[in-house]
């Protein structure tokens, strides 16, 4: 497991309109996220950008297509690239979500969501062991927004990421808008989520904002500003959780980097008294 | 089989069909199947809008959503990043729009360039600072980033020109070479005999008799070869 902050980081996530500013080095970040897969090529311009961005910050990798909800396995020409990154970057910890992208080698490029079953538990299960094993470091396995629910499931998301916790030692980044979206979409009160979370060993938090999609669901866009009732949950997991890294995730429409820093700093004093340093 | 993976199989071959009612006895509330339908094909059109940003200028939004759709819908995406999506983009507008011969050059390009951005960093060749090779024997190849294209067409210059000067479609046959500079990724286009040559080395021919199969003089081929050394653009073979 990865070993317990002892203060509360804050970051954000390094996206192109942006890259300028952290070219320069001086934005006052603990440390800045980025997309594993985007970095994960042999050369050019964004290997560039990265290694300046680590010269100045520590970085966390985050992906999106390890598809640790594949029934078949993990493919391994990917774990090993990445690992190659991570080995490179040294970042503070690697995450993706709980979810699927595609099977036999077909990758759909969404976060497609896996029934919460006994056997789907066993499978993410040997999964995260894998991906753990190639990568020589724990993972972060993040709550992904779903807009289905399976009849096959057996158990809540958060009963089967404890579950995950328990089996692999991996660690958790809550994403504080994604439980909003879920529990809005699902029907459900998203305190209840929050009861079944193995606090111990969350490490990171996502705040974002989503958009209203048909049929009353909302959307997990990224292209809004985090509105009042994901701030409201935030507070609450903030009562709930130790010093963990918090940042905003903004991928579409993106304002201003100073823009993004006010929420940040939204954020940061939300943060419970007992945890500053 | 696992029932996971059988149930994942029909999912995703229900998902690139683009209708996901085939699962819907499968889920609570079916209203989210089309969550997915949608955002499944809208992440790949979104990755080709991005890889060919020149060829949808040129088409036009919706005439290149339309194209990208149809694309999405028989070339699912093998790749861990949308980055790599389209590499059968430019043949598949090549098949569907024949007598527009541009649009598929253009998107050649456009994927020439992608692929040259994210590729190893070239390396000035003292490779070739060696006494002892044997230039009449060596084969080469290009280097990763590098590519030449044969073109029918200007699309070259339609390319240089979007967005801000229109420039209409015309036939200009010869070859462009595509390659990065830094971080840059450049093109240019070949005069004089370097597109042949430098074409039929790439193609693996041996440097002796390809020099003499081109006709171009001494001096000529030593000043291309020394820009192709220099930019890092060519590597022996094996």
């Amino acid at each position: 497991m990865i070993p317990q902050l002892t203060r509360s980081l804050y970051g954000l996530g390094l996206r192109r309109p942006h890259h300028q500013a952290f070219l320069g080095g001086h934005v006052p970040l603990d440390f800045v996220e980025v997309v594993s897969e985007n970095f994960m090529v042999d050369g050019g311009r964004p290997a560039h950008v990265l290694a300046r961005v680590r010269h100045h910050h520590d970085v966390i990798l985050h992906g999106v297509s390890m598809s640790l909800g594949t029934a078949t396995g993990l493919d391994a020409a990917y774990l090993a690239r990445l690992r190659q990154l991570a080995d490179a970057v040294e970042p503070l910890w690697v995450s993706d979500h709980l979810a699927w992208t595609g099977i036999d080698g077909v990758n759909s490029h969404d976060l497609l969501p896996i029934p919460y079953s006994q056997e789907a538990l066993a499978i993410v299960a040997r999964n995260i062991h894998q991906a753990q094993d190639m990568l020589g470091r724990p993972l972060l396995i993040e709550n992904p927004s779903t807009y289905l629910e399976f009849h096959a499931s057996c158990m809540s998301e958060a009963q089967f990421m404890a579950e995950l916790v328990a089996r692999t030692g991996c660690a958790l980044l809550l994403d504080v808008n994604n439980v909003h979206v879920s529990a809005h979409n699902h029907g459900r009160d998203p305190a209840d989520w929050l009861d079944d979370i193995p606090w111990p060993a969350v490490r990171q938090l996502h705040l974002a904002g989503p958009s209203a999609g048909a049929d009353g669901l909302l959307i997990d866009t990224h292209d809004t500003p985090v509105p009042d009732p994901v701030w409201a949950l935030y507070a609450e997991v903030r009562r709930r959780a130790g010093p963990v890294a918090v940042m905003i995730e903004r991928d579409d429409d993106i304002p201003p980097l100073a823009d993004l820093l006010v929420e940040l700093d939204r954020a940061r004093l939300a943060e419970p008294m007992v945890h500053r340093a | 089989m696992n029932a996971l993976a059988q149930f994942q199989r029909r999912f995703q071959a229900d998902l690139i069909a683009g209708d996901l009612g085939g699962i819907a006895a499968a889920v609570r509330r079916q209203a989210g199947l089309a969550v997915h339908t949608h955002a499944a094909r809208a992440m790949l059109v979104e990755g080709l809008a991005d890889n060919f940003a020149k060829t949808l200028h040129w088409l036009g939004g919706e005439a290149f959503t339309a194209l990208a759709l149809d694309y999405a819908s028989i070339s699912p995406s093998s790749s861990w990043t949308l980055a790599d999506y389209g590499a059968e983009f430019p043949d598949f507008l090549r098949r569907l729009l024949p007598d527009e011969a541009e649009v598929a050059e253009l998107a050649a390009l456009d994927w020439a360039l992608r692929c040259a951005f994210g590729a190893a960093d070239p390396q000035v060749a003292r490779w070739a600072e060696d006494a002892s090779i044997d230039w009449d024997a060596l084969r080469l190849r290009l280097a990763p980033g590098a590519a030449m294209l044969a073109l029918a067409t200007n699309a070259d210059l339609i390319w240089a020109a979007i967005p801000d000067r229109p420039i209409a479609p015309a036939a200009s046959p010869g070859w462009v070479l595509v390659w990065r500079e830094g971080a840059e990724p450049r093109f240019r286009r070949l005069f004089g005999g370097e597109g042949e040559l430098l074409a039929a080395l790439a193609a693996g021919q041996r440097f002796g008799p390809a020099c003499d199969a081109s006709g171009a003089d001494s001096r000529a081929i030593g000043g291309w070869l020394q820009g192709w050394l220099s930019a890092g653009l060519v590597v022996p073979r094996g």
